[in-house]
C-alpha cells in the first residue's frame, strides 16, 4: 500500500513530547547556518554569482530553465552557472544535501561569498531572475540593499558638522 | 422496492459515482484528480499538472457544469439528482407517529452509511482509493476531509435541509436569478374544492413558509414530498389527489426552448474547453515530480 504523502496531522499533535521536539527541530532549522556552495565544487570566486541547477533530462520544465540560465548567461558573462544531472537515483540521493527531494528543477542562487540566497524549487520569471543578478552584480543585497559596510549612515554625517 | 423504482435516475447517477473511483486501466484511474501525484489521470493516461492547475481545473468543470445544469435542467437537478432530496424522501421512509425507535435508529444508521460513502466518493476524485483508506486510519489531512464532509452532510440532512436549498445553496441561488420562465414545477389543482385543508403539504415542505396552494414559488425544488402528503390522505377516499407535477420532457424543465439559453450554454461550452486546454498546456507546468518520469 502506497504510503501518503500529505502531512500527518498527528504526527504533530500526537503527544506533548512530540510537539516539543518538532518546536526544537523548527527552532534549529531556523537558526540553522544558511547554505553554502564554498566548500563544492560549484563555488567560482571570481565569479559574481554562483547559480546551480539540478535537472533530469525528460522533465520539460528543467529544459526551459536551462535555455533560462544560458539567456542569463550571456546578458551576463561574468555569471557562474554549474548544471547537475539528477536522472539516476544515485544522482538523486546525493543531491540531497542542496534539497532535492521530489521536484525538479531546482535553482540555487548563491552570491559571491558562497552563500546560497535564494532557492527556486519552481521555474523562475525571467524579469525577477534578471533583476536578481543585477543586484548581485552591483554588489547589492538580495533585496536590493546595500551590505552593512558601505551604507551611509547619515546621522553621523550631521554629527560631524556640528 | 417502489421507493428505488422512483429513485431510478438517482441511483442510474449514484452507482457509477461511487464506482468511478476504484476503476483503475493499466496504471492508472479511470478518473483521477490525483492531488497527491500532481496528475491528471483520465481512461488509463496521465498527464502532469501542477496543483494549482488542477484547482482551478476542477473550479472551472464547476462552475461550468453548474450554469449548463442551472440553465437546461434547471430545478429538476434539486428534485431528482440532487442527494439531499434523495436522502429527505428517504428519511419521510423511516419517520412518522408510528414508527419505533429501533426503525428510527435503522434510518440514521442508513442514512448515515451512504452519507459517508458519498463523502468517500467524492474525496476519493482527489486522491486513490488505497491512499484514501491509508488516511483515514492515520487520520490524515484527506481522512479528516472525509470525516468533516460526512459529518456535515448528516447534520444538514437533520438540521437545515430546505433552508439550505433555500438560502445557501449556490445552484439554488443561480437557478433563481437566471431569467427563464415556465419552469417545470408542482401544481396544486383544485377546481371542484376537494381540500381538506389539512395542510399536510405545507406542513412537510422542507422550505420554510412554503406554500404549494398558492402557486408557483421561485425556492421550490421539486421534491414531490408534498405530492407524497397529499396522496396518502387522499388514499383513504376515491377521489384523486390535488398535487402533481407537470408532465414535460426533462429536457424542457429549464422553461420553454429559447435561442438565448442554447446559445449561453454553447459559449459556456466553448469558453470551458479553451480554459482546459489552456490549462493542460505543458508550458504552464513549474516543476516536476521525480516520481512522475513514466508519464514522459
Amino acid at each position: 500500500m502506497p504510503k501518503s504523502t500529505s502531512l500527518k496531522i498527528h504526527n504533530i499533535f500526537g503527544s506533548l513530547v512530540r510537539m516539543a521536539l518538532f518546536a526544537l527541530l523548527m527552532s534549529v532549522s531556523a537558526f540553522s547556518a544558511p547554505l553554502s556552495l564554498k566548500s563544492t565544487p560549484y563555488f567560482h570566486p571570481e565569479s559574481s554569482a554562483n547559480i546551480v541547477i539540478f535537472y533530469t533530462t525528460w522533465c520539460p520544465p528543467c529544459k526551459r530553465g536551462l535555455v533560462l540560465l544560458d539567456e542569463m548567461h550571456k546578458e551576463h558573462p561574468r555569471l557562474s552557472i554549474s548544471r547537475i544531472c539528477v536522472d539516476t537515483s544515485v544522482q538523486q540521493k546525493r543531491a540531497q544535501a542542496f534539497g532535492i527531494l521530489q521536484t525538479v528543477p531546482l535553482i540555487l542562487i548563491a552570491d559571491r561569498s558562497g552563500s546560497v540566497i535564494k532557492r527556486f524549487s519552481v521555474l523562475p520569471d525571467k524579469k525577477n531572475l534578471n533583476d536578481l543578478i543585477q543586484r548581485l552584480e552591483e554588489g547589492r543585497l538580495e533585496n536590493g540593499t546595500l551590505p552593512p559596510e558601505k551604507r551611509i549612515d547619515s546621522w553621523k554625517q550631521n554629527r560631524k558638522g556640528m | 422496492m417502489k421507493f428505488l423504482r422512483d429513485y431510478k435516475t438517482f441511483l442510474a447517477l449514484l452507482i457509477p459515482f461511487l464506482a468511478i473511483p476504484w476503476i483503475m486501466l493499466g496504471d492508472f484511474h479511470l478518473l483521477l484528480f490525483n492531488f497527491s501525484h500532481d496528475r491528471l489521470e483520465i481512461g488509463g493516461f496521465a498527464i502532469e499538472m501542477s496543483t494549482f492547475a488542477m484547482i482551478s481545473l476542477l473550479l472551472l468543470l464547476g462552475v461550468a457544469l453548474t450554469l449548463i445544469s442551472a440553465l437546461s435542467l434547471s430545478r429538476f437537478y434539486c428534485g431528482t439528482l440532487c442527494p439531499n432530496t434523495f436522502f429527505a424522501h428517504l428519511l419521510n421512509l423511516f419517520k412518522g407517529k408510528k414508527t419505533s425507535f429501533f426503525s428510527k435508529a435503522a434510518g440514521f444508521i442508513l442514512l448515515a452509511f451512504l452519507a459517508s460513502m458519498l463523502a468517500f466518493s467524492l474525496v476519493a476524485y482527489g486522491i486513490s482509493t488505497d491512499e484514501l483508506i491509508d488516511a483515514i486510519a492515520h487520520l490524515t489531512f484527506a481522512g479528516w476531509l472525509v470525516i468533516i464532509l460526512s459529518l456535515l452532510m448528516i447534520a444538514e440532512i437533520y438540521m437545515v435541509q430546505g433552508w439550505y436549498c433555500a438560502y445557501l445553496c449556490p445552484y439554488g441561488a443561480i437557478t433563481a436569478i437566471l431569467p427563464i420562465e415556465d419552469r417545470l414545477t408542482y401544481r396544486f389543482d383544485d377546481p371542484n374544492i376537494n381540500c381538506t385543508e389539512c395542510e399536510g403539504c405545507v406542513k412537510i415542505c422542507p422550505i420554510p413558509d412554503l406554500d404549494i396552494r398558492h402557486g408557483f414559488d421561485i425556492r421550490c425544488i421539486q421534491c414531490g414530498l408534498c405530492e407524497e402528503a397529499c396522496e396518502k390522505v387522499f388514499a383513504k377516499c376515491t377521489r384523486p389527489s390535488l398535487i402533481h407535477p407537470e408532465k414535460r420532457s426533462i429536457l424542457r424543465a429549464g422553461g420553454r426552448r429559447s435561442m438565448g439559453v442554447f446559445v449561453a450554454i454553447i459559449v459556456i461550452m466553448l469558453l470551458t474547453t479553451a480554459g482546459i486546454v489552456t490549462l493542460l498546456d505543458e508550458k504552464r507546468l513549474e516543476s516536476c515530480r521525480l516520481e512522475n518520469r513514466a508519464l514522459y
